[in-house]
Protein backbone atom coordinates (compact mmCIF):
# COMPACT_ATOMS: atom_id res chain seq x y z
CA UNK A 1 0.00 0.00 0.00
CA UNK A 2 2.45 2.37 0.94
CA UNK A 3 4.60 1.37 -2.26
CA UNK A 4 1.38 2.45 -4.19
CA UNK A 5 1.58 5.38 -2.39
CA UNK A 6 4.93 6.21 -3.36
CA UNK A 7 4.99 5.46 -6.78
CA UNK A 8 1.95 7.58 -7.31
CA UNK A 9 3.55 10.39 -5.67
CA UNK A 10 6.55 9.89 -8.24
CA UNK A 11 4.19 9.78 -11.33
CA UNK A 12 3.06 13.05 -10.13
CA UNK A 13 6.33 14.87 -9.77
CA UNK A 14 7.30 13.60 -12.67
CA UNK A 15 4.49 15.16 -14.44
CA UNK A 16 4.89 18.15 -12.96
CA UNK A 17 8.21 18.64 -14.10
CA UNK A 18 6.84 17.63 -17.72
CA UNK A 19 4.12 20.26 -17.11
CA UNK A 20 7.08 23.01 -15.67
CA UNK A 21 9.34 21.86 -18.97
CA UNK A 22 6.21 22.20 -21.36
CA UNK A 23 5.34 25.93 -19.86
CA UNK A 24 9.06 27.13 -20.23
CA UNK A 25 9.52 25.50 -24.25
CA UNK A 26 6.60 27.72 -24.77
CA UNK A 27 7.31 30.39 -22.71
CA UNK A 28 10.71 29.94 -24.78
CA UNK A 29 9.61 29.15 -28.77
CA UNK A 30 6.30 30.99 -28.92
CA UNK A 31 4.91 34.68 -28.55
CA UNK A 32 3.66 33.85 -25.09
CA UNK A 33 7.39 34.40 -23.29
CA UNK A 34 7.04 37.98 -25.65
CA UNK A 35 3.56 38.48 -23.99
CA UNK A 36 4.55 37.90 -20.94
CA UNK A 37 7.50 40.01 -20.58
CA UNK A 38 5.40 42.82 -22.40
CA UNK A 39 3.40 42.48 -19.84
CA UNK A 40 5.23 42.71 -16.89
CA UNK A 41 6.73 45.36 -18.34
CA UNK A 42 3.57 47.69 -19.05
CA UNK A 43 2.87 46.95 -15.35
CA UNK A 44 5.73 47.70 -14.25
CA UNK A 45 6.74 50.26 -16.29
CA UNK A 46 4.93 53.26 -13.89
CA UNK A 47 7.28 52.40 -11.00
CA UNK A 48 10.26 51.84 -13.11
CA UNK A 49 9.83 55.50 -14.90
CA UNK A 50 9.65 56.68 -11.51
CA UNK A 51 12.75 54.89 -9.88
CA UNK A 52 14.48 55.92 -13.24
CA UNK A 53 14.14 59.57 -12.43
CA UNK A 54 14.78 59.50 -8.88
CA UNK A 55 17.77 57.87 -9.58
CA UNK A 56 18.59 60.13 -12.34
CA UNK A 57 18.15 63.05 -9.91
CA UNK A 58 19.55 61.75 -6.71
CA UNK A 59 22.94 60.94 -8.37
CA UNK A 60 22.86 64.41 -10.07
CA UNK A 61 22.77 65.67 -6.66
CA UNK A 62 25.68 63.54 -5.20
CA UNK A 63 27.81 64.52 -7.94
CA UNK A 64 26.99 68.41 -7.40
CA UNK A 65 28.01 67.25 -4.40
CA UNK A 66 31.40 65.92 -5.30
CA UNK A 67 32.32 68.22 -7.87
CA UNK A 68 32.26 71.37 -5.89
CA UNK A 69 36.38 71.30 -5.49
CA UNK A 70 36.93 70.39 -8.77
CA UNK A 71 34.27 73.16 -9.74
CA UNK A 72 37.11 75.97 -10.05
CA UNK A 73 39.77 73.81 -11.90
CA UNK A 74 37.09 73.17 -14.67
CA UNK A 75 36.09 76.57 -14.62
CA UNK A 76 39.60 77.56 -15.93
CA UNK A 77 40.27 74.51 -18.00
CA UNK A 78 36.95 75.57 -20.14
CA UNK A 79 38.09 78.69 -20.19
CA UNK A 80 40.98 77.62 -21.93
CA UNK A 81 38.77 75.01 -24.29
CA UNK A 82 35.89 78.07 -25.17
CA UNK A 83 39.31 79.95 -26.61
CA UNK A 84 40.28 76.84 -28.76
CA UNK A 85 36.46 76.19 -29.70
CA UNK A 86 35.87 79.64 -31.02
CA UNK A 87 39.02 79.61 -33.35
CA UNK A 88 37.74 76.00 -34.07
CA UNK A 89 33.59 77.45 -34.72
CA UNK A 90 35.47 79.81 -37.11
CA UNK A 91 36.78 77.36 -39.16
CA UNK A 92 33.35 75.27 -39.15
CA UNK A 93 31.05 78.52 -40.26
CA UNK A 94 33.23 78.39 -43.10
CA UNK A 95 33.06 74.57 -43.87
CA UNK A 96 29.15 74.73 -43.07
CA UNK A 97 28.81 77.44 -45.98
CA UNK A 98 30.37 75.49 -48.16
CA UNK A 99 28.58 72.61 -47.23
CA UNK A 100 25.40 74.12 -47.71
CA UNK A 101 26.21 74.79 -50.77
CA UNK A 102 27.11 71.79 -51.79
CA UNK A 103 24.31 70.29 -50.19
CA UNK A 104 21.76 72.81 -52.56
CA UNK A 105 23.19 71.52 -55.33
CA UNK A 106 23.19 67.53 -54.42
CA UNK A 107 19.86 68.09 -53.60
CA UNK A 108 20.35 66.48 -50.08
CA UNK A 109 18.30 67.58 -47.18
CA UNK A 110 19.06 66.36 -43.83
CA UNK A 111 15.49 66.21 -42.82
CA UNK A 112 15.22 63.77 -45.69
CA UNK A 113 18.18 61.71 -43.65
CA UNK A 114 16.34 59.78 -40.93
CA UNK A 115 12.66 59.97 -39.49
CA UNK A 116 13.07 59.61 -35.22
CA UNK A 117 10.93 58.17 -32.69
CA UNK A 118 11.11 59.74 -29.02
CA UNK A 119 11.38 56.85 -26.07
CA UNK A 120 11.97 57.11 -22.44
CA UNK A 121 14.36 54.76 -20.77
CA UNK A 122 12.68 52.69 -18.10
CA UNK A 123 15.61 50.31 -16.41
CA UNK A 124 19.00 48.64 -17.28
CA UNK A 125 20.01 45.45 -16.88
CA UNK A 126 22.40 45.24 -13.68
CA UNK A 127 24.60 42.81 -15.38
CA UNK A 128 24.99 43.52 -19.17
CA UNK A 129 24.67 47.34 -20.72
CA UNK A 130 21.56 47.04 -21.86
CA UNK A 131 18.30 49.46 -20.97
CA UNK A 132 14.61 48.95 -21.71
CA UNK A 133 12.95 51.73 -23.69
CA UNK A 134 8.98 52.51 -23.27
CA UNK A 135 8.76 51.91 -27.09
CA UNK A 136 7.96 48.99 -28.94
CA UNK A 137 6.74 47.03 -32.29
CA UNK A 138 3.42 48.79 -31.87
CA UNK A 139 5.38 52.39 -32.90
CA UNK A 140 7.01 50.76 -35.66
CA UNK A 141 10.55 49.74 -34.57
CA UNK A 142 12.44 47.03 -35.22
CA UNK A 143 15.38 45.02 -34.40
CA UNK A 144 18.85 46.83 -35.57
CA UNK A 145 17.12 50.21 -35.61
CA UNK A 146 20.21 53.16 -34.07
CA UNK A 147 19.28 54.61 -30.71
CA UNK A 148 20.88 58.21 -30.20
CA UNK A 149 20.70 60.81 -27.82
CA UNK A 150 19.39 64.12 -28.61
CA UNK A 151 22.86 65.43 -28.94
CA UNK A 152 22.93 62.74 -32.00
CA UNK A 153 25.18 60.52 -29.86
CA UNK A 154 25.30 56.71 -30.49
CA UNK A 155 23.59 54.67 -27.68
CA UNK A 156 23.80 51.75 -29.62
CA UNK A 157 21.03 49.46 -31.02
CA UNK A 158 17.59 47.48 -30.43
CA UNK A 159 18.19 43.83 -29.72
CA UNK A 160 14.88 42.87 -29.09
CA UNK A 161 10.94 44.21 -29.70
CA UNK A 162 8.08 43.54 -27.57
CA UNK A 163 4.49 45.08 -28.22
CA UNK A 164 5.16 48.12 -25.96
CA UNK A 165 8.96 47.64 -25.48
CA UNK A 166 12.36 47.22 -26.57
CA UNK A 167 15.11 45.73 -25.35
CA UNK A 168 18.35 47.93 -26.70
CA UNK A 169 22.00 46.73 -26.79
CA UNK A 170 24.82 49.63 -25.43
CA UNK A 171 27.84 50.23 -27.54
CA UNK A 172 29.46 49.40 -24.38
CA UNK A 173 27.62 46.03 -24.17
CA UNK A 174 30.45 42.91 -24.46
CA UNK A 175 29.07 41.87 -27.86
CA UNK A 176 28.85 44.49 -29.42
CA UNK A 177 31.09 46.36 -32.06
CA UNK A 178 30.87 48.53 -34.92
CA UNK A 179 32.91 50.18 -37.28
CA UNK A 180 34.43 53.40 -36.32
CA UNK A 181 36.51 56.21 -37.64
CA UNK A 182 38.48 59.59 -36.27
CA UNK A 183 38.17 62.27 -37.91
CA UNK A 184 40.93 64.80 -38.46
CA UNK A 185 43.77 65.43 -40.59
CA UNK A 186 43.94 61.68 -41.56
CA UNK A 187 40.70 59.45 -41.30
CA UNK A 188 41.86 56.57 -38.65
CA UNK A 189 39.36 53.92 -39.34
CA UNK A 190 38.96 51.06 -36.48
CA UNK A 191 36.28 49.15 -34.75
CA UNK A 192 35.02 49.72 -30.93
CA UNK A 193 34.45 46.70 -29.49
CA UNK A 194 32.13 46.83 -26.13
CA UNK A 195 34.01 45.67 -22.75
CA UNK A 196 30.59 46.00 -20.79
CA UNK A 197 30.20 48.79 -17.47
CA UNK A 198 30.15 51.39 -20.31
CA UNK A 199 33.38 51.46 -21.46
CA UNK A 200 34.82 51.24 -25.15
CA UNK A 201 37.86 50.07 -26.61
CA UNK A 202 39.05 51.24 -29.83
CA UNK A 203 40.35 48.72 -31.60
CA UNK A 204 42.22 47.58 -35.42
CA UNK A 205 44.34 51.09 -35.60
CA UNK A 206 47.31 50.26 -37.55
CA UNK A 207 50.37 51.52 -36.15
CA UNK A 208 51.60 53.65 -37.86
CA UNK A 209 48.26 56.02 -36.95
CA UNK A 210 49.08 58.61 -34.70
CA UNK A 211 46.11 58.89 -31.90
CA UNK A 212 45.48 61.63 -29.96
CA UNK A 213 43.92 62.28 -26.88
CA UNK A 214 40.55 63.49 -26.70
CA UNK A 215 39.95 62.71 -30.52
CA UNK A 216 36.01 62.07 -31.53
CA UNK A 217 35.28 58.90 -32.23
CA UNK A 218 32.31 58.62 -35.00
CA UNK A 219 30.90 55.99 -36.76
CA UNK A 220 30.86 55.18 -40.65
CA UNK A 221 28.52 53.94 -42.56
CA UNK A 222 30.38 50.56 -43.09
CA UNK A 223 28.57 47.35 -42.35
CA UNK A 224 25.47 49.39 -42.68
CA UNK A 225 24.77 49.15 -38.96
CA UNK A 226 24.50 52.85 -38.41
CA UNK A 227 24.28 56.32 -39.97
CA UNK A 228 27.80 57.96 -40.59
CA UNK A 229 28.50 60.35 -38.29
CA UNK A 230 27.03 59.32 -34.93
CA UNK A 231 29.32 60.37 -32.36
CA UNK A 232 30.47 57.51 -30.16
CA UNK A 233 32.67 58.93 -27.27
CA UNK A 234 36.08 60.68 -27.33
CA UNK A 235 39.53 59.00 -27.05
CA UNK A 236 40.61 58.44 -23.54
CA UNK A 237 43.53 57.05 -23.50
CA UNK A 238 45.83 55.07 -26.04
CA UNK A 239 47.35 51.45 -25.40
CA UNK A 240 50.57 51.07 -27.93
CA UNK A 241 51.97 48.03 -27.81
CA UNK A 242 54.77 46.77 -30.72
CA UNK A 243 54.19 42.93 -29.47
CA UNK A 244 50.68 43.48 -30.74
CA UNK A 245 49.72 43.83 -34.28
CA UNK A 246 47.30 47.17 -33.95
CA UNK A 247 47.30 49.57 -31.06
CA UNK A 248 44.26 49.96 -29.08
CA UNK A 249 42.82 53.06 -27.43
CA UNK A 250 39.64 53.05 -24.47
CA UNK A 251 37.02 55.29 -25.65
CA UNK A 252 35.06 57.84 -22.94
CA UNK A 253 31.20 57.14 -24.38
CA UNK A 254 29.87 60.34 -24.63
CA UNK A 255 25.76 59.07 -23.52
CA UNK A 256 25.37 59.67 -20.09
CA UNK A 257 22.48 58.47 -17.97
CA UNK A 258 22.09 60.78 -15.58
CA UNK A 259 21.69 63.75 -18.39
CA UNK A 260 19.47 61.36 -20.68
CA UNK A 261 15.93 61.98 -19.85
CA UNK A 262 14.87 60.62 -23.38
CA UNK A 263 16.53 59.09 -26.17
CA UNK A 264 15.51 58.55 -30.03
CA UNK A 265 14.97 55.86 -32.38
CA UNK A 266 15.79 56.55 -35.65
CA UNK A 267 12.68 54.74 -37.47
CA UNK A 268 13.94 55.04 -41.40
CA UNK A 269 17.68 54.35 -41.89
CA UNK A 270 18.54 53.62 -45.09
CA UNK A 271 20.90 50.78 -45.12
CA UNK B 1 2.06 30.68 1.51
CA UNK B 2 2.22 33.61 2.89
CA UNK B 3 6.41 33.70 3.18
CA UNK B 4 6.72 32.58 -0.53
CA UNK B 5 4.14 36.13 -1.37
CA UNK B 6 6.01 38.36 0.49
CA UNK B 7 9.41 36.70 -0.81
CA UNK B 8 7.61 36.77 -4.07
CA UNK B 9 6.70 40.73 -3.66
CA UNK B 10 10.32 41.42 -2.17
CA UNK B 11 12.05 39.87 -5.03
CA UNK B 12 10.21 41.62 -7.42
CA UNK B 13 11.17 45.42 -5.54
CA UNK B 14 14.59 44.06 -5.49
CA UNK B 15 14.69 43.63 -9.18
CA UNK B 16 12.99 46.96 -10.17
CA UNK B 17 15.09 49.08 -7.84
CA UNK B 18 18.25 47.59 -9.19
CA UNK B 19 17.47 47.99 -12.73
CA UNK B 20 15.68 51.25 -12.48
CA UNK B 21 17.51 53.10 -9.64
CA UNK B 22 20.63 51.38 -8.45
CA UNK B 23 21.50 51.52 -12.74
CA UNK B 24 22.63 55.17 -12.16
CA UNK B 25 25.46 55.15 -9.51
CA UNK B 26 28.84 54.08 -11.07
CA UNK B 27 30.12 53.36 -7.74
CA UNK B 28 27.08 50.27 -7.77
CA UNK B 29 28.23 48.94 -10.92
CA UNK B 30 29.64 45.97 -9.18
CA UNK B 31 27.36 45.12 -7.07
CA UNK B 32 25.55 41.56 -7.11
CA UNK B 33 22.46 40.59 -8.35
CA UNK B 34 20.67 42.11 -5.27
CA UNK B 35 17.95 38.41 -5.99
CA UNK B 36 20.45 36.20 -6.11
CA UNK B 37 21.77 37.04 -2.92
CA UNK B 38 18.83 37.13 -1.36
CA UNK B 39 17.38 33.82 -2.26
CA UNK B 40 20.81 32.34 -1.44
CA UNK B 41 20.59 33.95 2.20
CA UNK B 42 16.69 32.59 2.34
CA UNK B 43 17.91 29.26 1.45
CA UNK B 44 20.70 29.30 3.61
CA UNK B 45 18.86 30.55 6.72
CA UNK B 46 15.64 28.36 6.08
CA UNK B 47 15.12 25.24 8.80
CA UNK B 48 15.56 22.02 6.80
CA UNK B 49 12.04 20.56 6.70
CA UNK B 50 10.98 23.73 4.99
CA UNK B 51 11.02 23.29 0.90
CA UNK B 52 9.35 27.19 0.47
CA UNK B 53 13.62 28.26 -0.35
CA UNK B 54 12.68 26.10 -3.57
CA UNK B 55 9.52 27.19 -4.53
CA UNK B 56 11.00 31.12 -3.73
CA UNK B 57 14.01 29.92 -6.03
CA UNK B 58 12.17 29.21 -9.08
CA UNK B 59 10.14 32.39 -8.46
CA UNK B 60 12.91 34.16 -8.30
CA UNK B 61 14.02 32.86 -11.41
CA UNK B 62 10.80 32.93 -13.42
CA UNK B 63 11.11 37.07 -12.19
CA UNK B 64 14.63 37.14 -13.50
CA UNK B 65 14.02 35.77 -17.05
CA UNK B 66 11.06 37.76 -17.37
CA UNK B 67 12.81 41.37 -16.36
CA UNK B 68 16.70 40.43 -17.73
CA UNK B 69 17.80 39.44 -21.63
CA UNK B 70 18.56 35.56 -20.66
CA UNK B 71 15.77 32.85 -22.35
CA UNK B 72 13.24 31.42 -19.96
CA UNK B 73 14.57 29.25 -17.71
CA UNK B 74 18.35 30.71 -17.66
CA UNK B 75 17.97 31.83 -13.58
CA UNK B 76 14.94 29.47 -12.45
CA UNK B 77 17.38 26.58 -13.48
CA UNK B 78 20.53 28.48 -11.74
CA UNK B 79 18.45 29.29 -8.98
CA UNK B 80 16.36 26.57 -8.00
CA UNK B 81 20.14 24.58 -8.80
CA UNK B 82 21.74 26.58 -6.30
CA UNK B 83 18.65 26.87 -3.83
CA UNK B 84 19.18 22.40 -3.72
CA UNK B 85 23.00 22.56 -3.76
CA UNK B 86 22.56 24.63 -0.50
CA UNK B 87 19.79 22.48 1.17
CA UNK B 88 21.72 19.47 0.42
CA UNK B 89 25.10 21.06 1.99
CA UNK B 90 23.23 21.80 4.90
CA UNK B 91 21.76 18.06 5.73
CA UNK B 92 25.04 16.65 4.86
CA UNK B 93 27.28 18.56 6.63
CA UNK B 94 25.15 20.64 9.40
CA UNK B 95 23.19 18.82 12.18
CA UNK B 96 21.68 21.71 13.60
CA UNK B 97 19.21 21.22 16.66
CA UNK B 98 16.83 24.26 17.59
CA UNK B 99 16.06 23.61 21.20
CA UNK B 100 12.42 23.82 21.92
Amino acid sequence: MTNNLHAQKKIKNILFLILIGAIYLALNYTSLGKETKNTLFLASSPLQIFLWNQGQGINHFIDKLKGIDALEMEKSNLELENERLKAELADLLELRNENEDLRKALDIGLEKEFKITMADIISKDPLQDMIIINKGSDDGLLIGFPVITPEKTLIGKIEEVFPNFSRVILTSNKNNSLSAKIDGEEEIIGVTKGEGNLKIIFDLIPHEKEIKKGSLVTTTSLGRVFPKGLLIGTIDSIDYSDVKPFQTAQINPSFDFKNLNFIFVITNFKK
Amino acid sequence: MKKVIISAIIIYLLIIIQTSFLAHFKFLYYLPNLVIVFVILLNLFESQQEKTGLVISAIAGFLLDAFLEKPFGFYTIILVAASLVIKAIIKKYLYLKLSK
